[in-house]
């Protein structure tokens, strides 16, 4: 810097004393603003709720009433949460009550109740304002509740079960105390049983045999149906005054009232087998019959009934007319049969969109099943609006259907296409729904709808009033389950616990935890901005600080003076350096921390989740089996990679600085570049499969002298030499040494002539210790390198010579463990730091000496 | 000074290490150790020229005048078909981002060259000191941080979240090799131009690129050639039709989904933009004068 400003000759006057007082008096009170505008950001910050009493516990359930919602704990204690006040309430031991009544009223031990599967709730207004929950137990049982304020006591009304049962779903009806609830029972029936609440006692008032899964028969229409007994289960049960809807993760099921008791005595078959010309088949145990008369209205010509009755069924296409008809073929036949019939258009037609029976009880009795590219995501039912939503996760959009149109078009060819005008999709903006759970959730107080998106913690609450989405959040945790008060406001969400123990074994519980969507669909932006003004602040106060001292010292208001000149007259270059330094903040600085900080996270691309795990990331990896292994080969490859990345470089550079024929020894170092052409990735599938594999030049070799061909790779005891083999004859990085030996000045030489060293003896007395700076310079970025070659390892395939950072790139790759492989760069990083220190100081002192 | 050397070493005895004996020695390892290492090249380039059978019968065999051509065309349309698309694509993106790495290089190494202020040290040792940590140690951050974070790893933003980190990484390498030569530049020539009134951008386009020339370009060929070589990110963050031509060619070989004659038509066909680069380095590197500049 020229025309510097000089201290000595520096008098403070009035106007800097001035200026100096008035700015610390503005950063002063800008600071000040600044903080308490941080703090207030701060406290705005959403932060989920963890419910305090059953933090670490198992939640077994999660049910909703009003603004409260129930949970029942691991420790058998159905738990209140009130969703507008946030407070909670250990209200009820409903296991240790059944106990104790069942005991009371002498019942056999075996019905004891071993864990209540589900509660339901609901306020009855025609049973004297009393309110009562229902229980069932994993057996199947029915337990009654009664709650009058705080208070709850078990009813007399219970109902034991013989047999057990699997699966439940239950729902109440709004107006007669009538409950349904659906199962299948041990041999694998799918049952749904009536009760009246009032008197559950008395066992089911009327039951249905949905059908009976045939396990021979899975396999339909060349798709597998996942029947109830081997699904996640039944959602929800929804009904009107007419039908009992089965919300199940296959799809909907509607189950007319009225046919509850006429299936009862209805007949039964249980395989498949063509019948006489008026009966084809035999379906799920039910009798379908087709009419002659009504073959044209599915477009079945004779020739290919007669087709379908001359082969065995075995696997069918299923198709149904509206009316109480159906058409099946075998599968080879319909293959047989696609060159030129209609049948099989219609057959095509039906791909991919929604399949009406795969089973068929009546009139009114239908189920949906996904067929194609349709993926039933869960299905929710909007008793305002009389629709159903259904979550397609192969589009990843909602549709909804009127529910009207599922009762009228009973048999019909249900396409989405010939639901066009009732279907409405809602779009999600792109975003792929959850995979793993039910992926909507209904909130009848709001008559709003939760969709769970891919990492199961990213929600959109979607108004069904309006059929859009409101709000999109992060919830920070993987969401299992949701419930939300009337405005969605305030929601209570079961998420995933996930805990891992010492020895690395992830134990998953659920906790309850609290939150607004609202204020967390902001959640990025409040940080933003508090972050912003955290910063700025930060930058007042130093201004203030800064200008509070100049104001009082003369040598600090003197260099804030030259500084902000300086700044001035600079401002452009600042402005252009910003960029340049947020994109290093951003892709190199907040990478380095950033990994060793998410070393102690459980941190995977499914489960995009921090979640602190006491060091499990490290204990795992020194756990591991292949640890020790890992590490020997690293340092067998290390010591080796820098043996043969100095020595025979550095003797052909020699040799071809002591060649008399300078052109040939131009011609030699052109014709080293040429290998350079090959990109880094074929060089080494060349190594892999042209020079190690079974047809390769080794073996080709082998093969020459009669050998038996040697797997180099597969073989565990020489693979490791065989991967060490790989680059020779190693000369390739003669240039730096080559470079170095040719600018030590012929003095020397012409010295060591006279004093009669041979050409090995001037080698190692002059030259090498001549251009140590270039050996260990390439030492030190070999022995880098080395330690980070995990191409080597992988890409060659080679068994038994996994490395470290191997392990890191598959974690990365492979299995998607950000955490583990942060563990492992971290661990890598610290056997690297001399190295790196090394590097960085040759390399500063080499660019820095004459800069600064 | 060349010319006094000359004179000497016509005047001199020979040395010992220039007798006729040890020079044959010499040789013969020369010319050994330089053919083993064009050994892959050299197979490479063989058996892109034979059929399948013919591989595998011997790889070493020269091909067959009479089936060479047909198994030359056959090799270089199956490995066209299989890595066409992906290799103009790669060179496309290696293209783009060396342009841009190179841009960010020379206008970063010029700010800290040339301009005076008062931070200076400050942010250049900002920018030097991430040369501590590897590369590699970030990426379980990188990839979530781009691809989940910065919603960058979909739909036709693909690109842009693969460039970007590199774009970010090349900066503090690119602007110490840049600044080494950047502060060997005459002062006077920009003192002189400043004077005559030329403004930062005038200076970089007329002074300082032109007097880089040699080490922009070989730069650029050097980012060219490491974007187009890379693996690592390229195998980490992109999938599917996205990939580039490294990880496409890896998977074609891994999952045996190309014949051998086709696999080394492949590879020929993906070393054709390195022979530029690498023609160009080669000026470079060659004489080994580079090496004076490693001070060490």
């Amino acid at each position: 810097m020229k025309n510097k400003p000089k201290f000595d000759e520096y008098i403070i006057d009035e106007k800097d004393k001035k200026r100096a007082k008035t700015s610390f008096i503005i950063f002063g009170s800008l600071s000040i603003i600044f903080i308490a505008a941080a703090v207030v950001l701060g406290c705005l910050i959403p932060r989920q709720k963890d419910t305090t009493e059953l933090h670490g516990e198992k939640l077994r359930s999660l049910i909703e009433a009003d603004s409260t919602s129930y949970f029942l704990s691991s420790d058998n204690y159905l738990v209140s949460y009130d969703l507008s006040s946030g407070s909670e309430k250990k209200i009820y031991e409903p296991i240790k009550a059944i106990t104790n009544k069942l005991e009371a009223d002498g019942t056999i031990d075996s019905l004891l109740p071993n864990s209540l599967q589900r509660l339901s709730y609901k306020y009855f207004s025609s049973i004297g304002g009393e309110e009562r929950f229902a229980a069932i137990d994993s057996n199947g049982n029915w337990f009654t509740f009664i709650k009058e304020g705080e208070e709850l006591s078990i009813s007399d009304d219970y109902y034991l079960v013989e047999s057990r049962y699997s699966h439940i779903g239950t729902n109440w009806d709004e107006v007669n105390p009538v409950a349904y609830s659906i199962y299948t029972d041990s041999d694998n029936a799918f049952v749904i049983k009536e009760f009246d609440l009032l008197n559950i006692h008395q066992g089911p008032v009327a039951e249905k045999t949905l059908w009976e899964f045939d396990t021979s028969a899975s396999s339909f229409g060349g798709k597998t149906i996942r029947p109830l007994a081997y699904g996640t289960g039944v959602w929800d049960i929804v009904i009107d005054d007419k039908n009992v809807y089965i919300l199940e993760d296959g799809g909907l099921i509607s189950v007319s009232k009225s046919m509850l008791d006429y299936n009862k005595n209805g007949e039964q078959i249980n395989y498949f087998k063509a019948a006489s010309d008026n009966y084809i088949a035999y379906l799920r145990g039910y009798l379908k019959s087709l009419d002659e008369s009504k073959k044209e209205k599915l477009g079945i010509s004779d020739q290919e009934i007669d087709l379908m009755k001359k082969n065995e069924l075995e696997s069918y296409y299923v198709k149904a007319s509206s009316s109480n008809t159906i058409a099946l073929a075998k599968e080879k036949a319909a293959a047989e049969l696609s060159a030129n019939n209609d049948w099989c258009d219609s057959y095509d037609a039906l791909k991919g969109t929604f399949v009406i029976p795969d089973y068929y009880l009546d009139d009114n009795c239908q189920r949906i099943v996904y067929s194609g590219d349709f993926n039933m995501g869960g299905s929710v039912y909007s008793n305002v609006l009389d629709k159903f939503y259904f979550a397609n996760r192969s589009d990843d959009k909602i549709y909804s259907i009127d529910k009207n149109v599922l009762v009228d078009t009973s048999y019909g060819d249900v396409t989405l296409s010939s639901l066009a005008m009732p279907v409405e999709t809602i779009d999600l903006g792109g975003r792929k729904l959850s995979g793993d759970f039910c992926c909507v959730r209904y909130n009848d107080l709001a008559n709003s709808m939760f969709v769970m998106f891919a990492n199961s913690q990213t929600i959109s609450i979607v108004s069904l009033d309006e059929e859009k989405t409101i709000c999109t959040f992060d919830a920070n945790f993987e969401i299992f389950s949701i419930i939300g008060d009337s405005s969605d406001s305030n929601c209570v969400a079961m998420r995933n616990y996930k805990s891992v123990d010492s020895r690395g074994v992830a134990e998953n519980s659920f906790v309850a935890s609290s939150y607004e969507p609202a204020r967390f669909a902001m959640k990025s932006v409040i940080v933003g901005f508090f972050v912003a003004f955290l910063i700025i602040s930060v930058i007042w106060i130093l201004f203030f600080l800064v200008s509070f001292l100049a104001h009082k010292r003369r040598n600090v208001m003197f260099k804030t003076k030259t500084i902000i000149k300086d700044v001035m007259k600079n401002k452009f270059t600042y402005i252009a350096l910003i960029p340049f330094v947020a994109m290093l903040i951003l892709f190199c600085y907040y990478e380095a921390f950033g990994s060793i900080a998410l070393s102690f996270f459980d941190y995977t691309a499914e489960k995009p989740a921090y979640i602190w795990n006491n060091f499990a990331n490290y204990v795992r990896i020194f756990n591991e089996e292949n640890f020790w292994l890992s590490v020997g080969n690293m340092l067998f490859f290390l010591v080796f990679d820098l043996i043969l990345g100095i020595v025979p470089p550095l003797i052909f550079g020699f040799c071809l600085t002591i060649m008399r024929n300078k052109k040939y020894s131009g011609i030699i170092r052109s014709a080293m570049f040429i290998p350079a052409i090959i990109p880094g990735i074929a060089s080494m599938l060349i190594w892999r499969i042209g020079i190690f594999g079974d047809y390769g030049v080794l073996n080709s070799i082998v093969k020459f002298f009669n050998g038996q061909p040697v797997q180099f790779l597969a073989n565990r005891d020489i693979s490791r030499w065989s991967l060490l083999l790989m680059g020779f004859p190693f000369v390739g990085g003669y240039l730096i040494f080559y470079g170095g030996l040719m600018n030590i000045p012929s003095d020397y030489h012409e010295a060591a002539e006279l004093e009669g060293l041979s050409v090995v003896g001037r080698f190692l007395k002059i030259d090498v210790p001549l251009i140590m700076p270039q050996i260990k310079y390439i030492f030190v970025t070999t022995f880098i390198a080395s330690a980070q070659n995990y191409a080597r390892t992988y890409m060659l395939k080679s068994a038994g010579t996994v490395t470290p950072v191997e392990n890191m790139y598959v974690a990365m790759k492979v299995s998607g463990d950000y955490g583990m492989a942060s563990a492992y760069a971290t661990l890598i990083f610290i056997f690297l730091l001399a190295a790196v220190t090394a590097n960085f100081k040759m390399q500063k002192d080499q660019g820095l000496g004459d800069a600064l | 000074m060349i010319k006094r050397l000359r004179v000497q070493s016509k005047t001199r005895p020979i040395q010992s290490h220039e007798k006729l004996w040890k020079q044959i020695i010499i040789l013969t390892f020369v010319t050994f150790a330089t053919a083993f290492s064009l050994l892959p090249l050299i197979i490479t380039f063989l058996n892109s020229m034979k059929t399948n059978e013919q591989v595998a019968a011997n790889i070493f065999a020269l091909p067959e005048w009479n089936t060479m051509f047909v198994a030359i065309k056959d090799n270089f349309s199956v490995a066209w078909e299989s890595i066409g698309p992906y290799f103009i694509k790669t060179i496309f993106i290696a293209l783009i981002t060396a342009v841009l790495e190179t841009i960010i290089v020379v206008l970063l190494a010029y700010i800290l060259t040339f301009k005076d202020f008062y931070f200076k040290n400050l942010v250049f040792m900002v920018f030097i000191s991430i040369l501590l940590v590897p590369s590699i140690i970030g990426y379980p951050i990188l990839l979530p941080l781009i691809r989940d974070h910065m919603h960058l790893g979909k739909d036709n933003l693909y690109y842009i979240g693969y460039i970007l980190p590199m774009l970010g990484g090349c900066q503090a390498p690119g602007m110490f090799l840049m600044r080494t030569f950047f502060s060997q530049q005459p002062k006077t020539l920009y003192e002189s131009a400043k004077i005559e009134g030329a403004n930062d951008f005038r200076l970089i386009l007329h002074i300082t690129i032109p007097l880089a020339l040699p080490i922009i370009l070989y730069y650029f060929v050097g980012a060219f050639s490491g974007v187009y070589n890379e693996y690592l990110w390229a195998s980490l963050f992109l999938d599917g039709n996205y990939t580039t031509l490294m990880t496409k060619m890896y998977s074609l070989v891994d999952n045996q989904s190309i014949q051998y004659g086709g696999m080394y038509a492949m590879y020929i066909i993906s070393s054709l933009p390195l022979i530029v680069t690498t023609i160009i380095s080669m000026r470079y590197f060659k004489s080994g004068e580079f090496a004076a500049g490693l001070k060490l």
